[in-house]
């Protein structure tokens, strides 16, 4: 319903990726589509479903093994299948960005992390530097950091994990991007940090209208989080579903995992197995 | 069922005793205490949670009861017998453990048949190939899985196969570290029903760490809520669903494991900035 | 049930391993000719390999390859060019260089594996117990490393040759003595990370014995890697070996070791270059073989890559 409410800032047609290995060609996405709007886009699924490539394929960060084939993949005005490395230069970071799941990786360990930020703000606005300094203060303060001018000047390894992920973010927003895609961004977070962060992202989503693709297994997470899910399952979408909704999936598979998930309020002898079609994979 | 196997209480006394357990890391100044004064006791046949966020030490409990430690002060006992610091093989025989990392837990050059027949060789125990396929029966692998290595397992299988190895010594208890975290749902839900259905028939006693309180109110009858190196809370599962647990971390984490709200992200943010301001 | 889910991973095993194993020598057997399909797939290590087999093949027929007798002098015949007679022409005795090159393998591989023989068990348990135990076991296996490893090795296997008094199987203990250092480091790195691994403290749960964990569990975990360090330890044992030949402290004339040739060679260098072209081409193409192979053969046994 939300995409009918505002424009889809992107659009998705029949995407299909194939990864060339030593055996031949591994199909990982099987015809994916879908539109984003203003809106907090989930795409659940287990490992090896393909949500993850999807992800990176927007951004065209695939590996130079994969072949992509789409009938539409379009940002805005831009076709990302056909535009050039220079246009998604620009794109990347500045327009759309992603967030990994751990900061751990992603932040520069050599680098004071509000240098970090600033840096990419530079990348993408000549400004001078006391400006982009200013805008990571703020940015910092955005992201619910309580001193932002002593973490400013912290090292990587001086954060701890949640407020690294946040330091991740600031650094994804700051650049006022159109969408943001968030890879699994707190599965490797605590639960109580995992609630702010969350919150953190859901007011800057709210508040700048951004469009979110957030990639995650944790269905429970997603059902309260997002809006819209796309269940992914051996690298199609087998089902999209308002999340409000969930309660009332009709894929076999979408209702079997969640009823597989264990659960405090209801206590079973056992826990229901699903039962894989071969027919989900053709579907 | 469980609650059936919590009743009847041998008069020997608890499986799992621990007592005023204290462990810190480094010396003099620099010295990290990682556990104030755990307390808790486990029942023959019962299954016990301990949950969580890292750094909380509830794996470190579980490591001190698996020998990996030999520092810790106070007294820990399995089956009323002292525990000593080290590591002896009639404790192996008794207490067994799972780990999270189905990847890292077997070794990569060993076959499944290697892996099961390594512990009887150790204690000496003949009849090996008729033990094997008993375990892989057990653990519901097809026998056929015998010669392959970890790598040409998928991770559900993997974790079967650490369990099998865990049981082949029948060991009366089972520590269970995060055993399904690293697995996807719906194998996560295979494994639970095995967890389950391996204590209903064999009796064992099962203390089970793990950050998932869902995991924990499946599969415990009782959970110790630990924060910080001490247990904070300590709770019937059945009575984490119903009323509302009272201490307030526990009812955040309950809170958490439903749903996202941005009232309890509020609650959180406070809480962590009291825990913060009490650390410091 | 979970064997069912085809992620793109399991889908590639499944692709490989159309059997399952029915017994733990057909189980290894897939492995081996796994191993050997990856190691034939980079040019560069089939070039390796073929270098070392014809190595081997030289070695065992050497009798019958070489064209003449190593040993015999003509002094009609002295220094003389290669040519149709003698392919790789003729020293200052008359004696043919191809026919000696072709022995000299025998020689070259003699020292390349009575070597490797002795470093790779030392290197292994010293390396493998100093990481495992830690504590003042570590600090006094690594000082006596530091202490081996602080000299350049040829000038320290010069000071054993000086001491043992020149001859092969000397500098064969010489090489060895320096050799092992390296080798012990890597499997104390290795074991480091490894004693910590859940699949050791898996085994230690199960009551094994520190021997045990150390033979069964850790050495084959470090020893894919201490194979391919071997394999590249060999260009620089031959290299060792053919200097200390070339310094007059190894084999001794006329035993055609391919450095003692260059040594006897060097005098009549300007004038007739294949008396130390010929042997040098030999030493440079065996080590450079052996770096190959050991390049690829870190690629088929590194666990990483799997």
């Amino acid at each position: 319903m939300s995409e009918q409410t505002n424009p889809a800032k992107l659009q998705v047609e029949d995407l299909n990726v194939r990864f060339a290995t030593g055996e031949g060609l591994v199909h990982a996405v099987r015809g994916v589509s879908f539109d984003l709007g203003r809106e907090k886009l989930a795409i659940v699924g287990e490992s090896g479903s393909g949500k993850s490539t999807v992800g990176r394929t927007l951004l065209r960060l695939h590996p130079r093994s994969a072949r992509i084939e789409a009938k539409k993949l379009r940002f805005g005005d831009t076709d990302l299948l056909s535009c050039s490395e220079k246009t998604l230069q620009d794109i990347r970071g500045r327009r759309m960005s992603m967030i990994m799941q751990d900061p751990k990786y992603s932040l520069n360990p050599v680098m004071r992390v509000g240098d970090q930020i600033a840096e990419a703000y530079l990348a993408h606005h000549k400004v001078p530097r006391s400006e982009a300094n200013q805008r990571t203060l703020a940015m910092l303060e955005a992201v619910r950091i309580r001193e932002p001018q002593r973490v400013f000047k912290l090292y990587p390894h001086e954060v701890s994990g949640g407020m690294g992920q946040r330091i991740m973010i600031a650094m994804m927003l700051i650049t006022e991007p159109e969408i943001v895609i968030a890879d699994e961004p707190t599965s490797a977070l605590d639960v109580s940090v995992r609630l702010q962060v969350l919150a953190t992202l859901d007011d800057l989503v709210s508040q700048r209208g951004l469009g979110l693709i957030f990639i995650s297994h944790d269905l429970n997470l997603v059902r309260s989080f997002c809006d819209r899910v796309l269940v992914m399952y051996a690298g199609r979408v087998v089902e999209s579903i308002a999340a409000a909704d969930l309660e009332n999936a009709q894929h076999p598979y979408t209702r079997g995992l969640l009823a597989s998930l264990p659960s405090i309020d209801e206590r079973r002898e056992r826990l229901p197995v699903l039962q894989r079609d071969p027919a989900w994979m053709a579907a | 069922m469980a609650k059936t196997v919590t009743m009847n209480t041998p008069a020997n006394g608890p499986t799992i005793q621990v007592d005023n357990l204290d462990l810190s890391f480094g010396v003099g100044a620099s010295a990290n205490q990682v556990l104030h004064d755990v307390n808790f006791s486990v029942e023959e046949g019962e299954a016990f949670g301990l949950v969580g966020e890292s750094g909380s030490g509830k794996t470190t409990v579980l490591r001190c009861l698996a020998g990996q430690y030999d520092h810790w002060q106070g007294s820990l006992s399995i089956q009323g017998q002292k525990l000593g610091r080290k590591l002896d093989r009639a404790r192996c025989r008794k207490v067994q453990m799972v780990f999270q990392d189905p990847y890292g837990s077997l070794h990569p050059r060993h076959t499944v048949e290697t892996a099961l027949a390594e512990p009887l060789a150790i204690h000496g125990i003949g009849d090996r190939d008729a033990r094997i396929d008993a375990i892989l029966t057990k653990v519901g692998l097809p026998l056929s899985f015998r010669y392959r290595y970890p790598h040409q397992l998928s991770g559900g299988q993997r974790q079967r196969v650490a369990i099998a190895r865990a049981l082949i010594l029948e060991p009366r208890i089972l520590l269970l570290d995060e055993p399904t975290s690293a697995l996807d749902v719906s194998v996560q839900a295979e494994i639970l029903n095995l967890l389950a259905d391996l204590r209903v028939r064999d009796g064992l006693t099962y203390l089970l760490v793990t950050h998932d309180l869902g995991v924990v109110a499946h599969l415990c009858d009782r959970v110790a809520v630990m924060q910080q190196g001490r247990i904070v809370d300590m709770q019937e599962c059945a009575a984490l669903s119903g009323s509302m647990p009272t201490h307030p971390y526990t009812r955040m984490l309950v809170e958490a494991s439903r749903h996202y709200s941005r009232e309890m992200a509020q609650i959180a943010a406070t809480d962590a900035a009291a825990a913060s301001r009490v650390a410091a | 049930m979970a064997a069912t889910i085809m992620t793109s991973t399991t889908a590639n095993v499944a692709a490989t391993y159309d059997g399952t194993p029915r017994s733990s020598s057909q189980a290894l057997r897939q492995n081996l000719a796994r191993g050997a399909r990856r190691l034939t797939r980079n040019p560069l290590t089939v070039a390796g390999l073929v270098v070392v087999l014809g190595l081997l093949l030289l070695a065992a027929f050497a009798p019958w390859i070489a064209t003449h007798d190593p040993f015999v002098q003509n002094l009609s015949k002295t220094l003389l060019a290669p040519g149709a007679e003698h392919w790789f022409g003729t020293d200052e005795y008359g004696r043919d260089i191809f026919s000696r090159l072709v022995h000299g393998s025998r020689i070259t591989l003699y020292i390349i594996s009575l070597v490797t023989i002795v470093v790779g068990p030392i290197g292994l348990a010293v390396g493998v117990i100093s990481g495992y135990f830690g504590g003042w076991v570590d600090t006094v296996f690594m000082r006596i490393t530091d202490i081996f490893i602080s000299f350049p090795g040829l000038v320290l296997a010069l000071a054993f040759v000086a001491a043992l008094g020149p001859g092969l199987d000397h500098a064969i203990i010489a090489i060895a003595l320096t050799a092992w250092p390296p080798i012990a480091r890597l499997a104390r790195a290795e074991t480091l990370s490894l004693r910590k691994a859940d699949f050791v403290v898996a085994v230690q749960l199960q009551g094994a014995s520190s021997l045990r964990i150390l033979v069964r569990h850790i050495a084959p975990m470090c020893l894919s890697s201490v194979i391919v360090r071997l394999t590249m330890n060999m260009a620089g044992v031959i290299l060792t070996a053919a200097g200390l030949g070339f310094l007059g402290l190894g084999a001794q004339p006329p035993i055609p070791e391919w450095g003692a040739m260059i040594s006897s060679g060097r005098r009549y260098m300007m004038e007739c270059w294949w008396l130390v072209a010929m042997p040098g081409a030999a030493i440079m193409m065996v080590s450079l073989a052996f770096n190959l192979l050991g390049d690829g053969l870190r690629d088929v046994l590194d666990p990483r890559s799997e």
